[in-house]
């Protein structure tokens, strides 16, 4: 008897002790709970997830590693029965256009080993079949092209590519570097996907200009091709106006200070100066940003040190340098658009430059539009942005035909472009002819 | 008998341990609890002092960080809509402004880049009698044109239906579409609307929505009402400089003079809703 009492009084301190120690951690657990700020973490962060989910956050949403291209296409083009079509130097209809080509994109830039190739191969591969094309204004990491299409791209990523060509007959991807070099890789698109982006994209009849005139093979010639764009002017931009408030605010917010850091005037209150132990923010109220931290330390970081390195850490630079763009964008009330247009590593350091779009054609100054310094560590070290506000003019210019500008070009001018130029006190657009760095 | 005792001791420190960890979770609670009814206690006197009551029932909500979301506008849905809507027998027209009009003998659709969309005409159906059947009709073609939400919701006004959804979770504030019956058999289509899931960047910055910084720059904006009622944080539809469709935090203020909104981030009146 009385060890059947000793026994069941044993089982009872086993319970209370098994009990009394999922209680502690129960305990331990709500009370870290309590202490975290779990809204400010990060929206990648599962716990923030769950606490969304939970508590009425936003959810259903996607997180993407870099959720918007920092460049915009300056031509696009897709055979569609057996007819080349393409889009140019329009930001509605380049939009409209990449959205129904993307997949084909995705697909062509998925992993491949790029060699060199000759402008024969090129030529021949276009007339081999249905073929897709994308250029930008500048030269762009091809990882990073791949990432904003939705594809990979490891071997030579880092390689600048300023136009890409898909030839579906031959199965090859091409690409054409800063430097005019050619490289081309197998690359294979499925049918259907090609289908699909046929039946959606629409555009003006053109062709490649293949081995007819000097320019590269790749170049666009649109049949009919009128481009008939209005004169600029350009408006004054006043940062400091009182309606510009929430605009400054938030550009202060997007290179890391507050509307209560420090700043001092100059040239009679048309600059002000934000300083603080990292960072200095110079700001003319006509619209010249001038960042500069102390390189070890900033007021903006793109990732943490250690986080992230490679193609990922160029992709968060881009990301942080578009955010930026944008802030300034709006605090402006510009009516442009910012597109990437170039990247260079050197050492520790890589550095992106901006130019400016006025309704997708570039608007070129003495100097660029922006230009953002990072060190390998994430931190911006320097920044400089040439805000500028333009109006169009009812009179409007046609830009010489691309056909007859290929047919006038040297063996040196193998590329053409369109864009804005300063032209006694108004922007005017013009084609331009491309030499290769090389 | 010794191994006995040691259990005894245990069970003493973890309770006193519990007991000390539920404590401070109770103390934190109630703290916390203290505080909001002290900050709503104030809000109402502030908020007195600019002519504005708060209502018995109204309990100010907690604060919120939100992501900044982003939308890819879909063409390709656009048209599906349209050609729902007028037939497959349609013309495209697209304008230098992004803005897309569909046209055929039955009417008209245009959809703008900031996710705006119009349009009138002819339905396969006969007019609607009442109020009841107008929300009826209203339903089933908003669910054959392609028009789906989550947490949708119908609303009613004469012969005028509203249909609203949540994104994200969330009330998106703005983002509503109307369908307007008229006599002669045609139909009216009007509001803003998106399509597809929307995003963020792992870098995407969050926007910190404070309910009684946003009440308080309400209250000091002298707005045309008396009485606040309640407020919900949710977003609303935008584009950017670049023409891009953003879903921005926003808290909604409901009074008695109708629905104000408030931009979480810049802290500013940016609408009245009706």
């Amino acid at each position: 008897m009385k060890g059947a009492q000793h026994s069941a009084k044993n089982t009872a301190k086993n319970i209370s002790l098994i009990a009394l120690a999922l209680l502690l951690c129960l305990l331990c657990a709500a009370n870290w709970l309590v202490g975290l700020n779990i809204e400010q973490m990060p929206a990648d962060n599962l716990l923030r997830r769950a606490y969304d989910h939970l508590f009425g956050g936003a959810v259903g949403y996607e997180l993407r590693s870099s959720g918007v291209a920092a460049a915009d296409p300056a031509q696009l083009a897709l055979t569609v029965d057996g007819r080349l079509y393409g889009v140019q130097y329009s930001l509605t209809e380049i939009d409209a256009g990449l959205a129904a080509v993307r997949p084909v994109w995705a697909q062509a830039l998925s992993d491949g080993t790029l060699g060199e190739s000759t402008e024969e191969e090129l030529v021949a591969a276009l007339r081999a079949g249905d073929c897709a094309l994308l250029r930008y204004h500048g030269a762009i990491p091809l990882s990073a092209i791949a990432g904003w299409m939705g594809g990979s791209w490891q071997d030579g990523g880092e390689l600048t590519v300023e136009t890409l060509v898909y030839a579906a007959g031959a199965e090859r991807l091409f690409v054409r570097a800063s430097d005019g070099t050619l490289y081309s890789a197998a690359a294979q698109v499925e049918q259907s996907a090609l289908d699909s982006a046929q039946q959606a994209f629409r555009g003006l009849p053109c062709a490649f200009s293949g081995d007819a005139y000097a320019v590269y093979p790749e170049n666009l010639l649109f049949d009919t091709e009128t481009l008939t764009l209005p004169l600029l002017d350009e408006v004054g931009v006043d940062l400091f106006a009182p309606q510009s408030g929430a605009g400054l605010e938030g550009l202060l917010t997007a290179f890391g200070f507050s509307a209560y850091t420090e700043f001092y005037s100059e040239q009679n209150g048309q600059v002000r100066v934000f300083v603080d132990n990292a960072s200095t923010l110079r700001v003319s109220a006509s619209g010249l940003l001038q960042y500069a931290s102390t390189g070890e330390d900033s007021t903006v970081y793109a990732y943490e040190q250690g986080e992230v390195s490679g193609q990922s850490a160029l992709d968060a630079q881009l990301d942080c340098a578009r955010l930026i763009l944008d802030a300034a964008l709006r605090a402006g009330e510009c009516d442009t658009h910012a597109s990437l247009y170039a990247v260079q590593q050197s050492g520790r350091q890589t550095t992106l430059a901006f130019m400016q779009l006025y309704g997708g054609v570039p608007v070129l100054g003495e100097s660029d539009f922006a230009t953002f310094r990072f060190t390998d560590d994430g931190a911006l070290a320097s920044a400089t942005i040439h805000l500028q506000r333009f109006a169009a003019q009812e009179t409007r210019r046609t830009v010489l035909p691309a056909r007859q500008a290929a047919a006038g070009a040297s063996a040196e001018e193998r590329g053409m472009m369109v864009a804005y130029r300063a032209q006694e006190e108004l922007y005017a657009p013009a084609r331009f002819y491309l030499k290769n760095e090389g | 008998m010794q191994w006995a005792k040691v259990k005894n001791v245990l069970i003493v420190i973890l309770l006193a341990v519990n007991l000390f960890l539920l404590g401070n979770l109770s103390v934190k609670l109630w703290q916390d609890r203290e505080r909001a009814e002290e900050l709503e206690t104030s809000l109402r006197t502030l908020a007195g002092g600019y002519g504005l009551a708060l209502d018995e029932a109204f309990r100010l909500p907690e604060n919120r960080v939100l992501p900044a979301l982003s939308i890819d506008r879909s063409r390709a849905d656009e048209e599906a809509v349209a050609a729902a809507i007028l037939g497959q027998e349609m013309e495209r027209t697209e304008q230098e402004d992004g803005t897309v009009v569909f046209e055929s003998e039955r009417g008209a659709v245009e959809w703008r880049a900031d996710g705006s969309v119009s349009g009138r005409f002819a339905i396969d159906a006969d007019p609607p009698q009442d109020e009841a059947d107008a929300a009826r009709l209203a339903r089933s073609l908003f669910a054959k044109w392609g028009f789906a939400a989550e947490d949708e919701t119908l609303a009613g006004d004469g012969m005028t239906v509203t249909l609203t959804g949540t994104v994200a979770g969330l009330p998106v504030f703005n983002r509503a579409v109307s369908l307007r019956f008229e006599e002669n058999g045609e139909a009216v289509l009007s509001g803003l609307w998106s399509f597809g899931t929307p995003y963020t960047t792992v870098r995407g910055g969050d926007v910190s929505c404070s309910a009684a910084d946003a009440l308080l720059e309400f209250a000091a904006g002298q707005p045309e009402a008396d009485v606040i009622l309640s407020m919900t944080a949710g977003y609303r539809m935008q584009t950017d400089s670049s023409r891009r469709l953003q879903l921005t935090p926003t808290w909604k203020i409901e009074t008695n003079s109708g629905g104000y909104l408030v931009d979480c981030d810049k802290k500013t009146v940016v609408d009245q809703e009706n």
